[in-house]
């Protein structure tokens, strides 16, 4: 603490004697950006003829000047051919192989994450797909080596300043790091990270991103609106889905070299007709998907497309199929590598295995899930694995273990904002209750979620909790308290109705 | 990376602290402190030297008067000249926008593209 203080000190004693020194006066700024842009279009031609020491030409005081030329130089060159794109990355290594004395503000990792950038910008535009996943990943670990960008990171979009956003926006590495962020917390927290999205969407549409080609700038629109469209599948909203998919894919227009970024469109979108029970149209489609997921290069998104297949196997009934599927991909790299997809698998084999009256075997599975999620934390997931545990529970009669489950898989659901998956498995834990004989808890549960049903405009579940309703009042004196509160609520539904029409 | 040219103004200085300044201290922080902040705003914000060099000039203003209540200077003070250059690029933006519209000629000014540098 003290030593932190003496230095806040002496830094602050060090901007005073400047300022007294220079106040008056124009210190020297080095290189001109013109002269280094003229020096780097030289280092730039030698780097391409195949230069191995490139850089030792440039003075020492002129060669941080001189790099960010050269990365200003390669990005308005727009270099394509795979040749270019190794000189680039023989940039990135000169940099990395520099000593930088007393680099207070991260300028050498600033710089090497904008090389890093380059390099993932071209190999995408050119369709380098290996190139551009292995430079995905050094990029984004570059960028959030610096600790500006990992503030501004933290920071909730919601909480987001225009000057704030402006700021770090203008910055096609931050962008790219926000992006890369999003994509993973879709997965984690898909509520936070859809409203993040949509956020981050509005910003950029309704800003100016002068320092962005207009490449760069559809590429992470496109971006922002497919991880919309994605936590919209995720929270039931599936119109909405299909309407940011629709907008994602009209940035992907404006894209150099799409074909990646319409593959994940494309998968998306099959995962919204999954969603909405179109097994037959998934089953048509995947073919194609899978046949250019392997072009995308990436084990973990091959992964998920052919998890898509083994669940829409499952759905469709083709059981021995979907288990054989379920099987290869567990032993998958991809799977090996993202423990959602090994988490889905084995709780989606549970279920066959329920279902084939394997209930050990299916619980064991849903233990193994446990296992997982207890490595790496995945709240949707978590909340999932304790509704397939409620359900196998109640396939063999353990009604009252089925409906802990439930209630906590709901309870999960809810924690995260996924409300209409919540109401959906409350619902079950209702209809489990009066399968066990107790009416008035299940009449409580159901009456407790018909204000969400009503805010969320569930029409189906609605439906359901009626009928569910009409069943406990049948066959039981019903609680007057909630007969007392279900009368309340219908009539000030009915009242709101007529206030609308 | 050495010094080049460091002027300054030469005043009588009786201030204990500023004297405790050595000429290694102040090429140091030239060095290290001054002229990457200016190639920050520079390079990221797209500044000219000259312009670069007033935001950081002002952002040092501003850090002597604040810096007193941010955790880490250093982090403090490189957002501030990021404020700063995005505002002063802003502003020009305006300007370039407005000599396009009012301008003699009607066209946008050479001096006002991006990376100008009048030095």
């Amino acid at each position: 603490m003290r030593t932190d203080t003496n230095d806040r000190r002496r830094f602050i004693e060090a901007l005073e004697a400047w300022e007294w020194v220079t106040g008056a006066s124009r210190p020297s700024t080095g290189l001109r950006v013109d002269q280094a842009i003229e020096e780097a279009r030289h280092v730039w031609q030698r780097i391409l003829d195949g230069e191995t020491d490139s850089l030792s030409a440039v003075p020492s005081q002129d060669l941080p000047d001189v790099l960010h030329g050269l990365a200003a130089v390669i990005s308005e060159a727009d270099p394509r051919s795979e040749a270019a794109i190794d000189a680039v990355v023989r940039c990135f290594k000169a940099v990395d192989a520099l000593v930088w004395p007393e680099d207070h503000f991260g300028e050498k990792s600033g710089l090497l994450s904008t090389f890093s950038y380059l390099v993932w910008r071209q190999a995408r535009r050119t369709g380098l797909e290996a190139a551009r996943e292995e430079w995905e990943r050094r990029t984004v670990d570059l960028a959030l080596s610096q600790p500006w960008v990992r503030d501004f990171l933290e920071i909730p979009a919601q909480r987001w300043s225009n000057q704030l956003t402006g700021c770090f926006f203008q910055d096609p590495v931050v962008v790219f790091a926000y992006r890369a962020r999003l994509g993973v917390r879709i997965n984690l927290l898909p509520v936070a990270a859809w409203r993040e999205a949509i956020i981050a969407y509005d910003w950029m549409t309704q800003n100016p991103t002068p320092l962005l080609s207009n490449d760069e700038r559809h590429y992470f629109l496109a971006s922002f609106a497919l991880t919309a469209g994605a936590g919209c599948k995720h929270c039931g909203d599936t119109n909405g889905a299909i309407d940011w998919l629709a907008t994602a894919e009209r940035h992907a227009l404006q894209i150099i070299g799409s074909g990646e970024f319409r593959v994940r469109i494309t998968f998306v979108r099959l995962s919204v007709a999954y969603e909405r029970h179109q097994y037959d149209e998934v089953a048509a489609r995947l073919p194609a998907l899978l046949k250019d997921a392997e072009k995308v290069k990436s084990p973990v998104f091959s992964a998920k497309c052919r998890l898509l297949e083994a669940m829409n196997f499952k759905e469709m009934g083709e059981w021995e199929r979907a288990m054989g599927a379920f099987e290869r991909l567990l032993q998958s790299e991809g799977a090996r590598m993202d423990p959602h997809v090994r988490a889905l698998s084995k709780l989606s084999l549970a279920g066959i295995r329920s279902r084939r009256r394997d209930v050990e075997g299916a619980l064991a599975l849903v233990d193994d899930v446990s296992g997982i999620l207890a490595d790496s934390d995945i709240p949707p997931v978590r909340a999932h694995a304790q509704a397939v545990r409620g359900e196998i529970l109640r396939d063999h009669g353990v009604l009252g273990g089925a409906i802990d489950s439930y209630r906590a898989a709901a309870h999960d659901y809810a924690q995260q904002g996924m409300a209409s998956m919540a109401v959906y498995t409350a619902l079950i834990a209702a209809e489990t209750l009066l399968v066990a004989n107790r009416e008035a808890e299940a009449m409580s549960q159901l009456v407790a979620l018909l204000p969400v049903v009503d805010e969320l405009e569930l029409v189906g579940e609605g439906v359901a909790i009626v009928g569910l309703l009409r069943e406990a009042i049948r066959r039981s004196k019903a609680d007057p308290e909630t007969l007392r509160a279900l009368k309340s609520l219908l009539s000030r539904s009915e009242m709101t109705q007529r206030h609308d029409s | 990376m050495a010094l080049r040219a460091l002027p300054g103004r030469s005043r009588g200085d009786t201030d204990t602290t500023r004297r405790s300044m050595s000429e290694a201290e102040m090429e140091s922080f030239y060095q290290h402190i001054f002229l990457p902040l200016v190639r920050r705003a520079t390079w990221r914000h797209h500044l000219s030297k000259e312009d670069a060099r007033d935001v950081v000039q002002d952002a040092f203003l501003l850090a002597i008067k604040r810096i007193d209540a941010a955790k880490n200077p250093r982090s403090w003070l490189i957002q501030v000249v990021d404020h700063l250059a995005t505002n002063h690029q802003r502003k020009l933006i305006r300007r370039r926008k407005l000599a396009a519209k009012w301008g003699p000629t009607g066209r946008e000014p050479e001096s006002l593209g991006a990376h100008p540098d009048e030095d």
